[in-house]
């Protein structure tokens, strides 16, 4: 299932796409984010399958996401919110395991929207990249 | 995401987070209601603090024993279930919704049967 935002820059068209993870039966739908078809989720789950040792971690992940979108409570170490500028209108969150991090923001009506993923120790330019990208979507889908 | 449904329920490192998360929430849940700190539940279960924040960070991996002491301190008692490992997917569920009708079909005409006979 897939769901697409057509928007208009001046100069270059961009196309958000969302896609249902099909792995979550949950109260709140949990969808990719992908802009002009390129998957940042996916880029990351690319590089977590080539390390083996992360494995693990991820299904930590895949867990905290689980829960997350069937509203249920959190540890802190796990989930937490992230505080973004006051213009950043979407509310964005971040699941965790010991070294990785995966980002995403919650859109009324839609669900749990995953944008990116990183490592630990990249963990302010990935916030970085997924406010650029957030912003982004933002600014296009209105 | 790299995993399908059937694989995440046969991982146990997903289930186990799952688990944690769950009594993370209980004990969570009873410390709010009590308007307890973290202190005060480590003193109550004879434990460290150490012990009671791991609870607290959803990472507990410990005894059934300590599981069963955490649960009676908390005034609940942990109920274990094994069920099949098979999840509910959407194809289980389709089948379960066959099987409803069909025996909500039965009964249906059971009565029905009955007072023919009758």
């Amino acid at each position: 299932m897939k769901i697409e935002f057509l928007s208009y820059n001046l100069i270059l068209m961009t196309i958000f796409t969302l896609a249902k993870v099909e792995a979550f039966e949950t109260s709140s739908t949990v969808w990719k984010l992908l802009r002009n078809g390129r998957c940042f989720v996916d880029e990351f789950v690319e590089e977590v399958k080539r390390d083996k040792n992360l494995r693990q971690e991820w299904l930590e992940i895949i867990a905290t996401i689980h829960d997350a979108a069937s509203g249920k409570l959190l540890p802190q170490k796990r989930y937490r919110k992230l505080t973004l500028a006051k213009s950043f209108v979407f509310q964005a969150f971040e699941a965790k395991s010991f070294s990785l991090r995966l980002y995403l923001i919650t859109e009324h009506n839609i669900g749990k929207i995953l944008v990116c993923g990183g490592r630990k120790k990249n963990q302010i330019k990935d916030i970085e990249r997924l406010k650029r990208i957030t912003k982004e979507y933002s600014h296009f889908k209105n | 995401m790299m995993f399908t449904q059937e694989e995440l329920f046969e991982s146990p490192t997903y289930l186990l987070t799952i688990y944690q998360n769950e009594i993370f929430r209980e004990v969570h849940g009873y410390m709010q209601a009590k308007g307890m700190t973290q202190k005060e539940l480590a003193k109550k279960l004879r434990v460290s603090d150490a012990y009671v924040s791991q609870i607290l960070n959803g990472k507990f991996n410990f005894t059934l024993k300590k599981l069963i002491e955490l649960g009676l301190a908390i005034g609940k008692i942990p109920k274990i279930k094994f069920v099949p490992q098979t999840p509910v997917t959407g194809k289980q569920k389709q089948i379960n919704t066959v099987a409803k009708k069909k025996n909500a079909d039965q009964k249906m005409s059971k009565p029905t049967n009955g007072n023919i006979a009758k």
